[in-house]
């Protein structure tokens, strides 16, 4: 029987004759992660993107920044907004229509994230306290599904924040707010003839080309390891992915602490001796991606 | 590992779980029900089953486990659907889904209330309602929520507040099978080998939040499996105190009728 048909007949049995050997269809060691590229600024009417590809899976994450009034139980705080999507183009299984629960379970994990290892910093959202806040848009595409979505969902979501240029913003006496370079001028005179009512109040949040003000410089990497029969395989893609047990996904953050260890279920647990394995694959991939980022933004 | 110290707030040490209580057969209704208390968190889970499935939604290999998480105020949030997907992967590798194709059951958890560590306490009255239900199952699932408090350390089942307080927190889910060893807690039942101390730590499902160093989240899963058995020990001991009351009802009810009938017996042979 010829190759094709035997691996679409008993996957299992043609996984595994790689496996034993130590190897995978791709030709990569069992603990290979695949190569990482990102690129930034990609979309042009975007305040931020990114375009992460992990092997040949491809996430787009694009910023947009708008200007909301802050809840109630945190004046202070602007907001982050993540939405990872699936669409239709990214695999074969994937259909228009309902938020799928792999996309939902991807936005909340990148989510999660993104506000524990302190990406970005509430406070710098702030323009006035109780009044207006910057909401950040975070729309993360998954353009091609081939394993391992959440990995690159991360990066790309880190990649555009840091992208991500904060216009001039100020605020006039009426409260009304003008965002961009020209609102900037005449509010300074404006305040000196202001005479009762509200003051003019001038905010400068940022030049328009100065980077790295939403973020804190903090870059959280995120590893996907499966395990099937007893082995550890890392970062499958989608074929290994649909033979594995189970996955247990391990972020990282710049000083190796762990910021999530996700292991949803599936059909086999996962000891010590396993998990540890799974954290020191995240760690190792660190340099990967911090060389990845390095060579986008500078 | 942990000290014995009374450090935390309500007065307990590191290692100690709140005081648990289980409840069978509570929901009239439902096919297995159970009512799962850790002091202030309270919880009922109910299951219902086995259900025919609309031929879109059914799966020709094997049962389908729909589960509904119900907050106590309010509309489901999108923190409850996940919760209803965790919970979902968690129970299709306890179930024997591939005993029933075609089929379907409905799991559904109602909290009443809150006060941490949420997430264990869900999977462990899915798993009680599911026994009761008398629902094939490969093991026991287990789970136990655990936090990182700053100067403490990892304690073991955190109160809302502990869980504000932490720099993170973990939820762990074990599923109990296997040979059985003593119990050294408990009444001297069998606790499944992967549960005892000694064990290597096997963990079915985790969800973390917060940052953390590797040595605590392995310490975490260790502490998470001792938390876990002591629920198993307490769930099973609960089995076990309700069978004997069931068996004890039903002995009493037909010991009863034999004796009523042996002496409506007699009096017919007496009047013959």
């Amino acid at each position: 029987m010829e190759a094709a048909a035997y691996k679409r007949l008993y996957p299992h049995e043609y996984y595994e004759k790689f496996v034993r050997e130590g190897a995978r269809p791709d030709g990569r060691p069992l603990g290979r992660a695949r190569p990482v590229s990102v690129a930034r600024g990609v979309v042009s009417t975007a305040d931020g993107s990114s375009l992460v590809k992990i092997g040949r899976t491809t996430a787009l994450a694009a910023v947009k920044l708008e200007v909301v009034t802050p809840t109630l139980d945190a004046p202070d705080d602007g907001n982050i907004d993540v939405t990872v999507e699936l669409p239709p183009m990214c695999s074969a299984t994937t259909r228009p229509g309902r938020v799928s629960e792999e996309a939902a379970y991807c936005s909340r994990r990148v989510a999660d994230v993104l506000h524990d290892a302190k990406v970005v910093d509430p406070k710098k959202l702030c323009i006035d306290p109780g009044k207006f806040a910057w909401r950040v848009c975070l729309d993360v595409y998954v353009l091609d599904h081939d394993g391992c979505v959440l990995d690159a969902a991360v990066l790309a979501a880190t990649g555009a924040l840091r992208d991500c240029v904060v216009p001039v913003v100020s605020v006039d006496e009426r409260g009304e707010v003008s965002v961009g370079a020209k609102a900037s001028d005449g509010a300074g005179d404006a305040a000196a003839e202001n005479e009762g009512g509200e003051k003019t109040k001038k905010r400068k949040t940022t030049t328009t080309m100065k980077r790295c003000e939403v973020t804190t410089n903090v870059a959280p990497v995120s590893l996907t390891t499966g395990l099937y029969r007893g082995r550890l395989i890392v970062d499958p893609n989608s074929e290994e992915e649909a033979l594995m047990e189970t996955l247990v996904t391990v972020c990282v953050d710049d000083s190796g602490s762990v910021v999530a260890v996700l292991k949803p279920g599936g059909d086999a647990e996962a000891t010590e001796t396993q998990i540890a394995h799974c954290v020191a694959a995240a760690r190792a991939r660190r340099e990967t991606c911090a060389n990845a980022m390095r060579d986008a933004f500078s | 590992m942990l000290s014995d110290i009374a450090v935390r707030t309500d007065g307990r040490t590191p290692a100690m779980m709140r005081q648990m209580h289980m409840e069978r057969d509570c929901l009239e209704r439902a096919t297995g029900s159970a009512r799962w208390e850790q002091d202030r968190s309270v919880v009922y889970a109910a299951v219902y089953g086995p259900m025919e499935i609309r031929a879109g939604k059914q799966d020709t290999d094997k049962l389908v486990i729909e589960v509904v998480v119900r907050p106590a105020s309010g509309a489901p949030s999108s923190a409850d659907k996940e919760r209803e997907v965790t919970i979902r992967r968690a129970l299709e590798h306890v179930v024997k889904t591939a005993a029933h194709p075609r089929c379907g059951i409905r799991v559904v958890l109602q909290t009443v209330s809150s006060d941490g560590g949420i997430d264990a306490i869900l999977l462990n009255a899915a798993c009680a309602a599911l026994i009761d239900a008398s629902v094939d199952v490969t093991g026991v699932l287990c789970a136990s929520s655990l936090a990182v408090l700053p100067g403490v350390g990892v304690v073991v089942d955190p109160t809302e507040d502990e869980e504000t307080a932490a720099t993170a927190t973990a939820t762990m889910a074990y599923n109990f099978r296997g040979e059985g060893v003593a119990n050294e807690n408990g009444d001297g039942g069998l606790l499944p080998a992967m549960a005892a101390p000694e064990a290597e730590a096997e963990v079915l499902t985790t969800l973390t939040r917060g940052v953390f160093s590797e040595e605590a989240f392995l310490e975490m899963t260790v502490t998470g499996r001792d938390a876990a058995a002591a629920a198993f020990t307490f769930m099973m001991e609960a089995h076990d105190r309700y069978l004997a009351a069931q068996e004890a009802h039903m002995t009493t009810g037909l010991t009863a009728r034999i004796e009523a009938l042996a002496l409506e017996l007699e009096r017919e042979q007496r009047g013959a």
